[in-house]
């Protein structure tokens, strides 16, 4: 009787040894991975307008540069507006889908990012989705130098279907010729589908 | 009849005479046994002192008594006290002793003493011992087994601070990793006023980390030396000498230009910092302003530091949240004047203010636009001299790692 109540306390203390160690214990499985950085080419790459051949550009021009601080690719487009004329330009950039999916696009955030000789001046500037057709709101507009709609609906392009952008403007007559009046700063969003 | 009463008589007197002797004498009982009154012997020495017999070879310093505790054992036999003197004030106890039993004496030896020198052990019962140290000056903070000697190369105050991994900061600046981290900073012969102040990361897991002073966090120990041209600093692993707090104003506001121009539908907005919160800690020789701010796309954390030599510094590192938004103007730090370059750092001269800057360029115009930063950027360590004097971060020369050795062996 007395070696059975040994035997028992011998069993109880053991689980209390295991219990403390099991407080202390931890396991971890560490799984292995590694990643590759790879790249790949944009959903949409933009091209030069047939309007930039006008009168060489005069117009309507772009080309783009590298920021090498952060790394990006930035696509520059001048736009000339006539003071006190309305211009129409109805092909200044053109965006296409270089995916087998289709892809939607929109002009977002349009935001005055300099004004460097009067941007009140810019008394009316619409940059719109010629085509393809079909958005409620197709374009993006600044009144006297400021953002008043900044995003348009999406458009979807089909694989090699290009999309084509214009710009109205109108330059207050009082602006001084030959200058730069402000930079906006406008993004096209690209969602590609499936 | 004569006989019995002498018989009686000694019998009556010799036991009550052992018994009044036992009680009365200093030793009590103890002064019936035989052998020593007590044994000297050498007790716990460091590694660095070599002993032959009761020879003990030690060194002493210029800076500070070298003390070598429980250098010496007594060991007492009978309930008494020894007397413990020395001929160049090593010991500071005048007896040891009580009951019998080990009693540990203590050597600490003055600065600057060099020679022989006799601890001696005596009681009045003419018994004596003593033991004989040797003493050598050496060029060492007392207590101290390793130091680095820095060898740095520049002029004016420079602000040198140790961390407990190793890293030699100077003005707030990493520069080197020493292999000793330690609180005592000898230079020029001197023992060094020092500061403790701790530091803790202010985001977890970046490299660099991004620290901030804290009231907890790592300890960094910091000194202030002025160079000219190619000079050592020597650092012991030692705790700190007492230190008495200088009486120091705050550091002056950050007065510069911070932020980066935002674009916005209705114009350019210059994103300026907003201080969330503030705190001031003062240590022995300085008072830092540590300051968290935040702005539309990013936060700051900043700190400024005054010093008692006329100098002040900053430091502050810049979170970027990721945004595709086009600047045309980036200004880290922005104090006035012309930004410059001079070999590995930024200079702006306002007035007779110099700001030397080390880290990414702390102001740019874009034109043509270009993007704001994105996510932590490297620390600007920033140092304001308006007394003209001060050259720059020095550079580090060499670093040596030195144990002290026995000098005899």
């Amino acid at each position: 009787m007395v070696g059975s109540e040994n035997v028992g306390r011998r069993v109880a203390l053991l689980a209390v040894l295991l219990g403390v160690v099991a407080l202390f214990a931890a396991v971890s499985v560490i799984n292995v991975t590694y990643w590759y950085v790879n790249t790949t080419a944009p959903p949409v790459i933009k091209y030069v307008g047939n309007d930039t051949r006008v009168m060489n550009g005069t117009f309507v021009k772009a080309d783009w540069y590298y920021d090498p601080n952060t790394g990006l690719n930035i696509t520059r487009v001048y736009v000339t507006g006539v003071p006190g004329d309305v211009a129409n330009i109805t092909n200044a950039l053109r965006v296409c889908n270089r995916y087998n999916v289709p892809v939607k696009i929109r002009i977002t955030d349009v935001s005055l990012l300099q004004d460097i000789n009067g941007a009140n001046y810019i008394r009316y500037m619409a940059v719109k989705i010629v085509d393809p057709p079909g958005a409620a709101d197709n374009k993006v507009v600044i009144q006297n130098g400021t953002a008043v709609d900044t995003t348009t609906d999406y458009v979807t392009l089909q694989p090699g279907q290009c999309a084509i952008l214009g710009v109205d403007i109108i330059i207050d007559a009082n602006a001084p010729y030959n200058k730069t009046l402000a930079a906006y700063q406008i993004n096209i969003e690209k969602v590609p589908q499936q | 009849m004569w006989r019995e009463q002498a018989a009686r008589t000694l019998l009556f007197f010799l036991p009550t005479l052992v018994f009044i002797i036992a009680l009365t004498a200093p030793g009590g009982d103890y002064a019936f046994r035989a052998g020593p009154l007590a044994e000297v012997a050498v007790g716990q020495l460091p590694y660095y002192v070599y002993v032959s017999n009761k020879t003990l070879h030690l060194y002493s310093s210029p800076y500070a008594p070298w003390p070598y505790p429980k250098a010496l054992e007594v060991k007492l036999f009978y309930p008494t006290k020894v007397l413990v003197s020395s001929t160049c004030g090593a010991v500071a106890a005048s007896s040891v002793g009580g009951d019998p039993g080990s009693y540990p004496v203590d050597v600490v030896v003055p600065p600057g003493f060099q020679g022989d020198c006799w601890v001696n052990f005596t009681h009045t019962s003419g018994w004596r011992d003593a033991v004989l140290l040797r003493v050598r000056l050496v060029d060492w903070y007392p207590g101290a087994t390793e130091r680095a000697v820095v060898t740095l190369n520049g002029s004016g105050w420079q602000f040198v601070q140790v961390g407990q991994g190793g890293t030699l900061y100077i003005w707030e600046r990493p520069m080197a990793q020493i292999p000793v981290a330690g609180c005592v900073f000898v230079y020029n012969r001197s023992v060094l006023l020092s500061e403790t102040q701790r530091y803790r990361e202010v985001a977890p897991n970046l490299i660099p980390p991004a620290v901030a002073p804290s009231s907890s966090g790592s300890v960094r120990y910091g000194a202030f030396i002025k160079l000219d041209r190619v000079s050592q600093l020597y650092i012991y692993k030692a705790d700190c000498p007492t230190t008495p707090r200088l009486n120091i104003s705050g550091p002056p506001p950050l007065r510069a230009e911070i932020g980066v121009t935002l674009p916005t539908p209705t114009g350019p907005v210059f994103d300026a910092p907003v201080v969330n919160n503030s705190v001031i800690y003062t240590t022995g020789l300085r008072v830092i302003n540590y300051t968290e701010a935040s702005a539309r796309i990013y936060r700051l954390y900043v700190y400024t530091y005054s010093t008692p030599v006329g100098l002040w510094g900053a430091v502050l590192r810049f979170n970027f949240a990721l945004t595709a938004l086009l600047t045309v103007k980036i200004s880290l730090f922005r104090p006035g004047g012309e930004l410059q370059r001079v070999g590995d750092v930024w200079i702006y001269r306002v007035d007779n203010v110099t700001y030397w800057i080390y880290g990414p360029q702390p102001y740019r115009l874009c034109d043509p636009p270009c993007g704001v930063p994105a996510g932590w950027q490297e620390p600007l360590y920033v140092v304001v001299d308006p007394t003209g004097q001060w050259g720059g971060w020095p550079k580090i020369v060499a670093v040596r790692h030195e144990v002290l050795q026995p000098w005899r062996s």
